[in-house]
């Protein structure tokens, strides 16, 4: 792995590991560095502590064997020999003379011997304290050599051979306990370091997934800001910022509602002020030649003689000469509406004129059945008589034009919530298909022979009036309009005109 | 001079004179043979300027101009009317009323404002009643 491949892989990993690795690699450099030293200068105490001892041996067994040598006592010199063997750790003792010919050993069957190896070649030659390493022992041995003065001479050298096994036993046990403490404080300290980790990756997280919530448009998205210090701020700001956001992209949802509903009234406003233009012109082309057309045939009709057969057919141009001038009239209230002129209006009148007119129509049946059931306690509600008239007029024409021969139109009344509420209910055929959320839009129509605009108008007045307007319909049930009207005037506008 | 002549000798059975005012000739004309018929003398003016010329001509007992006429319209000949026959009812009609044209017209001295389509059984009434007072 390369130097940079290293590098990719630290940047990649998280913080939780990288909090570990920094962690460990201090351990493990302070441990590097101290336990060496700790190791070096403990040895180097212990070694120089046995050395001292060794040499101080050596020489009271040089000074304690200077009267048995001279006396040439050998029994005391081996009782002093081999009390200094028996401590342990003494690998021998010995007194030979500047040939190396050895006069005493703790080994006694090597008295006599003539030494030459190095070591004693040099200690044979030593006029002061010598120490020597023995190189062919197993664990680390030192040889002690003190000359022993007799009369100004030095005919003999005393050596011991210690073996410092047993110190650095002891050394390289020190040397595993500190191994061992170094080992347990790396665990733990990486241990600890992942819980330190922990306790800032976490909040971190939550910021992670905050931000990422926030992005992905959950605005209401909250941190906690239980962790206390810097990331609680943090969090806090966080909290803060997403707030605001959230309050800017409200108020931003507001006025670009309040916007594109304006562009909306203004649009619909722009359309009706066109509607209207179109209407005046149109009524003004076609009313004239209409006017001079009834005029006509009114007059042909008074010369005819009541049994011609023409006078039925100047009824019929009669007839939809009005139509004519009908649809002329509905183009012009909806494109051209007047403001209400209020006055106090007794429902149940307006109600019964209009099925009184409605019931001598030609277009109604006489087989259908009226049943009016209308609440005596309802007080008068504020409105425009004719154009509520004409609200009646409507809702009632179209539901006796959908029932056809047969059938029940029901109207009644009644209060609910400081409001008059009005249904008119036919039995007829329902309204087709899902054209019940259209049916108040202007030019649509579910019947031959109409402009669709009567529902539109019947809208138009009943908002102009403060009121509600809402259908159901069903093929098994037939239609049902409720018409909902406020007991008070809404507007400030005179009450009469 | 031959035109009052002939206006004279009617004068015995006629039973008021009246001058209709409409740029429309299908209205003129045919309200004028309904009035004819019903033995008024009528006048008939394409346009505000022509009845000005007949009213400055001839005494009339009833006038019904349109309203939307060119150059001049039947609001202005309501002004022009009380210069030159104050005493002379006049009857508007208009085949698009508004409250505000309805309000100036009556403002400006109409005795009646009716939208068209006109409906004979309802007007001829309402005109002897003007013209006979």
């Amino acid at each position: 792995m390369t130097i940079r491949g290293l590098a990719e892989w630290y940047r990649g990993l998280g913080l939780r590991a990288k909090f570990a690795l920094h962690i460990a690699g201090s351990i493990l450099l302070l441990f590097g560095l101290i336990v060496p030293a700790v190791v070096y200068l403990q040895t180097e105490a212990a070694l120089e502590q046995a050395r001292h001892r060794g040499l101080e041996l050596t020489k009271v067994f040089a000074h304690a064997s200077v009267h048995s040598l001279v006396a040439d006592d050998f029994l005391a010199m081996r009782h002093i020999v081999n009390s200094i063997a028996s401590d342990p750790g003494v690998l021998y003792v010995m007194i030979h003379d500047r040939q190396g010919r050895l006069l005493v050993h703790s080994d006694i069957r090597r008295v006599g011997e003539s030494l030459s190896d190095p070591v004693s070649a040099a200690a044979a030659r030593a006029d002061k304290p010598v120490i020597q390493d023995l190189p062919d022992a197993r664990a680390h041995a030192e040889d002690f050599t003190v000359p022993i003065y007799v009369m100004n001479e030095t005919p003999a050298v005393a050596r011991i051979g210690i073996s410092f096994a047993e110190e650095m036993a002891k050394i390289r046990e020190t040397r595993h306990v500190i191994l061992g403490v170094a080992i347990l404080a790396l665990a733990a300290g990486v241990g600890l370091a992942g819980l330190q980790a922990r306790s800032v990756t976490r909040p971190v997280g939550q910021l992670v997934e905050g931000a990422d919530a926030l992005s992905r448009g959950r605005l209401d998205h909250r941190i906690p800001e239980s962790m206390g210090g810097e990331l609680a701020q943090l969090a806090g700001a966080f909290n803060r910022m997403a707030g605001s956001v959230q309050a800017l992209i409200e108020r931003l949802k507001q006025s670009h509602d309040a916007l594109s509903a304006a562009q909306d009234e203004l649009v619909r406003q722009t359309r009706m002020a066109a509607i209207g233009q179109i209407a005046a012109a149109v009524a003004h082309e076609i009313r004239n030649p209409l006017s001079a057309l009834s005029t006509c045939v009114q007059l042909l009709r008074r010369d005819l003689p009541a049994d011609s057969e023409d006078v039925e057919l100047i009824q019929i141009i009669q007839t939809e000469a009005r139509r004519l001038n009908e649809i002329v009239s509905d183009f012009l209230t909806f494109g051209r509406p007047r403001p209400p002129r209020w006055e106090a209006v007794v429902l149940a009148d307006v109600i019964q004129e209009a099925v009184t007119l409605l019931q001598r129509d030609p277009r109604c049946s006489p087989a259908l059945a009226f049943d009016l059931s209308l609440d005596p306690t309802l007080p008068a509600v504020p409105a425009d008589r004719d154009q509520l008239h004409q609200v009646l007029w409507n809702l009632c024409l179209n539901a006796v034009q959908a029932m056809g021969p047969e059938g029940k139109l029901r109207v009644d009344t009644r209060w609910a919530d400081g409001r008059a509420v009005i249904r008119i209910e036919d039995t007829g055929p329902g309204i087709p298909g899902a054209s019940t959320s259209r049916i108040f839009d202007p030019f649509y129509t579910t019947k031959a022979g109409g402009i669709g605009l009567g529902l539109a108008i019947v809208r138009r007045i009943v908002e102009d009036h403060g009121g509600d307007i809402a259908v159901e319909s069903s093929q098994e049930k037939g239609t049902c309009f409720t018409l909902t009207l406020a007991l008070e005037q809404k507007q400030t506008s005179p009450g009469a005109s | 001079m031959l035109h009052a002549h002939a206006g004279s000798r009617a004068e015995a059975d006629v039973a008021g004179r009246i001058l209709i005012v409409d740029d429309e000739p299908g209205m003129t004309r045919s309200v004028g043979i309904l009035l004819r018929r019903e033995r008024y003398q009528v006048n008939e003016a394409a346009s505000v300027a022509a009845a000005v010329g007949l009213l400055k001509l001839e005494r009339h007992h009833l006038v019904i101009t349109d309203l939307m006429m060119e150059p001049l319209d039947g609001l202005d000949l309501l002004v022009l009317i009380r210069r030159y026959q104050p005493a002379c009812p006049v009857v508007v009609m208009t085949a698009f009323a508004t409250p505000e044209s309805h309000r100036e017209a009556l403002r400006l001295g109409a005795v009646d404002f009716v939208e068209k389509p006109l409906q004979p059984d309802r007007l001829l009434p309402r005109i002897r009643y003007l013209v006979n007072g």
